[in-house]
C-alpha cells in the first residue's frame, strides 16, 4: 500500500520566543511505522500535537488522511487514535469503565461498547485488573489501558507519543506486537520515542528530530550506515592484560579508543582474525570480542549531540 | 484485529454519556459535602450569632438570609465546577476529548448540566432547612419558582465561567484557590449578610451594583415581598454573564492554541 495517510510539509510552530518545530516535513503511508526519534524538547510533542488538532501550527501544511488539520479539524478527528504522552483516562472509573466510556463518546451503542471493552481487555491482557479504578494502576497498565482506549474504533491513522514510557519490558513487547498487527492491517502509525531500540524494533523509517528540525532520515540500517561500517570491541577486565593489548592492536589499528576496560576500533574485512592473532601474539586472553554495527544510539548522539562525529567514542 | 467501523458520534448521546459520568464525578468526589454541609452548617452558623441582633433592628433573619446562603453555595457548586474541570484537563482527559470528533459545547454542556443538579439539590437542602426555623414563601407559588429556577440559573451560569478557566488551567488546586478570594469580596461586599445600609458610605455604591447584591436582592423579592422590580438587573446581569460566560465557556474547548 502506497497512499500516504499523514503528509507534513514545511511545518511550523513556536511558542512565544521558543521556536518548537522548525519547518518539519515528512509522509507516512497506510501500513507503515515512521518513528519521530529526539530529545525532550526536539518538538515531537508538539508535531504530534499539530497533526492531532490539538495545536493550530503556525505555517506549513499537514494532512492526516487527506484531510487538512487546520481547515478540516472535525474530519480528522474522526480518521485518527492518539495515545498521548500522559495516560488520558478517567480515573475514578474502573479500566473497564473507560474503555466503555470512550467506545459511547465515538458513538458505539451500550452492547457493542461493552463488547468491544471485553475484546481490548482480553487482547491486552487486562482481565484481572479491570474491575478496579484506574487511580489504583501502575503506571505502566495504565499507558495499556490508554493504548486500548485509543483503539476502541478502528481508525486509519495512529499517533503514539512515547507509548511506552515508563512501561516494563515485558509489556513494552506487548504493545510493540500490537503496533505490528495494527500497521499489518493497514494502519498508519506515526510514533515519537526517546527509546532508540523501539525506533529499531517497529519502525521502518525513522526521522531523527533536534531543535525542531528534521536532521537525518533513513530506515535505521541507514542511519547506522551513516556512521560507516561496523565497530569492533575488545574487552579485557585486566588493567596490565589491557595496556598490553591496546600497545599491540595500536600497531595495526591507530583510530583505537579505550572506554574503561573496552577497546575499541572501526572493523572492516579480516579486522576480526587480524584483532585475534594480535591478541595472541601479545599473550593476552580477551575476555569478550565482538564485532557489531553501530547503535541507533551512536548514530543519534552524532547526529544531535554538539561533537564531531566519533563512532568509537560513542557511548553504547 | 476484528473491524470495528466508525460510526458517527451523535451529540446527543455524547452529551448524555458524559454527562452521566459527570454526574458520577461529583457523587464521589467532595461535591456532598460542599452542596449539603458547607451550606447547612453557614446557615447553622449564622442564624446561631446574628439572630437575635438583627432582631434588634427589625430584621427577620430566618427570612433575610436563606437568599444569601443559596448564593453563597451557588458559588461554591460554581467553584467546584472548575476544580472538576481542571482535573480532568490535569489527568490528559480534557486533551482526549479533544482529539474525539466531539462538537465543541459537549463537553461544556455535560459539565453545565450537572453543575444544574448539583446547585438544584443544594437550593432545596437550603429551604428545608430554612423552613425548618420559620423561612416561609410569601409572595406566591409563581415567585418561589422563579426563585429556583434563577437560583440554578446563577449557578449555571457562574460555572460556565468556572468551566471556561478550568479547561485552561493546569492546576485544579491553584485555579480554585485563586478563586476563592474574588468570592469571599463577592459574597461578603453585597447585601447577602447584611442590607446595604450597613456598610460605610464609599463601600455603598460598589455593594449597590455587585451581580450578587443584585441575585440576592432579586431572590428576596421573589420569597418575601413580590417587589418585582428587584428581580429585574439580577436578570440583565444573568443574561450579560451568561452571554460572556457562554461564549467563553464554548470557546475554551476548541480554542486555537
Amino acid at each position: 500500500m502506497s497512499q500516504q495517510m499523514i503528509q507534513v510539509s514545511d511545518l511550523r510552530r513556536s511558542f512565544g520566543a521558543t521556536v518548537a518545530v522548525d519547518g518539519v516535513g515528512f509522509e507516512v503511508a497506510a501500513g507503515e511505522v515512521v518513528g519521530l526519534l529526539g530529545p525532550n524538547g526536539a518538538g515531537k510533542t508538539t508535531t504530534i500535537h499539530c497533526l492531532t488538532t490539538l495545536l493550530r501550527p503556525d505555517s506549513g501544511t499537514a494532512r492526516v488522511a487527506g484531510f487538512d488539520v487546520v481547515r478540516q479539524a472535525a474530519e480528522v478527528r474522526r480518521s485518527i487514535a492518539v495515545t498521548g504522552q500522559f495516560a488520558a483516562l478517567d480515573e475514578m472509573l474502573t479500566g473497564r469503565e473507560n474503555l466503555v466510556l470512550f467506545g459511547r463518546l465515538l458513538g458505539l451503542g451500550r452492547r457493542a461498547a461493552a463488547a468491544r471493552a471485553d475484546e481490548l481487555i482480553e487482547r491486552f491482557d487486562l482481565g484481572e485488573v479491570a474491575g478496579a479504578a484506574v487511580r489504583t494502576y501502575s503506571g505502566g497498565l495504565r499507558r495499556r489501558v490508554d493504548l486500548a482506549a485509543s483503539l476502541v474504533v478502528d481508525r486509519p491513522v495512529l499517533f503514539l507519543d512515547e507509548p511506552t514510557t515508563g512501561l516494563d519490558p515485558r509489556s513494552r513487547r506487548a504493545l510493540w506486537e500490537v503496533v505490528r498487527q495494527l500497521r499489518d492491517d493497514g494502519t498508519a502509525v506515526l510514533l515519537t520515542t526517546q527509546y532508540l531500540e523501539e525506533a529499531d524494533q517497529l519502525a521502518a523509517r525513522v526521522l531523527l528530530v533536534d531543535h525542531g528540525r528534521v536532521v537525518a532520515e533513513g530506515t535505521p540500517d541507514d542511519l547506522k550506515g551513516r556512521l560507516g561500517g561496523a565497530v569492533c570491541e575488545v574487552r579485557i577486565e585486566d588493567p596490565r592484560d589491557r595496556a598490553a593489548a591496546s600497545a599491540q592492536l595500536r600497531a595495526a589499528f591507530p583510530d583505537l579508543t579505550e572506554d574503561e576496560d573496552v577497546l575499541r576500533l572501526a572493523a572492516g574485512s579480516g579486522t576480526l582474525t587480524e584483532v585475534v592473532r594480535r591478541l595472541e601474539s601479545a599473550g593476552v586472553e580477551a575476555d569478550d570480542v565482538t564485532v557489531r554495527r553501530p547503535t541507533l544510539d551512536e548514530v543519534f548522539l552524532s547526529l544531535t549531540g554538539a561533537g564531531v562525529p566519533d563512532p568509537a567514542g560513542a557511548r553504547r | 484485529m476484528s473491524a470495528t467501523a466508525a460510526p458517527a458520534a451523535g451529540p446527543v448521546q455524547q452529551f448524555a454519556v458524559l454527562a452521566a459520568r459527570n454526574l458520577r464525578q461529583a457523587r464521589a468526589g467532595r461535591s456532598v459535602g460542599l452542596t449539603v454541609v458547607f451550606p447547612l452548617a453557614f446557615f447553622a452558623g449564622f442564624m446561631v450569632v446574628f439572630r437575635r441582633l438583627m432582631a434588634d433592628y427589625g430584621i427577620a433573619y430566618e427570612q433575610f438570609l436563606p437568599p444569601a446562603i443559596v448564593v453563597q453555595t451557588t458559588a461554591l457548586v460554581a467553584m467546584s465546577a472548575c476544580y472538576m474541570v481542571a482535573g480532568d484537563a490535569r489527568s490528559g482527559l480534557i486533551a482526549r476529548y479533544r482529539t474525539l470528533p466531539m462538537g465543541a459545547a459537549v463537553v461544556p454542556l455535560a459539565r453545565l448540566v450537572v453543575d444544574a443538579a448539583r446547585a438544584a439539590v443544594a437550593v432545596a437542602v437550603i429551604l428545608v432547612a430554612a423552613t425548618v426555623v420559620g423561612f416561609r414563601f410569601t409572595a406566591g407559588a409563581a415567585a418561589a419558582v422563579g426563585f429556583v429556577l434563577l437560583a440554578v440559573g446563577f449557578a449555571v451560569v457562574l460555572a460556565a465561567g468556572c468551566t471556561a478557566l478550568g479547561l485552561g488551567a493546569r492546576d485544579p488546586e491553584h485555579v480554585y484557590s485563586a478563586l476563592t478570594l474574588p468570592y469571599l469580596v463577592l459574597t461578603t461586599v453585597s447585601t447577602a449578610f447584611v442590607p446595604v445600609d450597613a456598610f460605610p458610605g464609599w463601600l455603598q455604591p460598589v455593594v449597590r451594583v455587585s451581580p450578587f447584591s443584585a441575585q440576592v436582592d432579586a431572590l428576596r423579592a421573589l420569597s418575601t415581598d413580590g417587589a418585582d422590580e428587584a428581580v429585574w438587573p439580577a436578570l440583565v446581569w444573568l443574561l450579560a454573564l451568561a452571554l460572556l460566560f457562554g461564549f467563553a465557556a464554548a470557546r475554551s474547548f476548541r480554542r486555537s492554541r
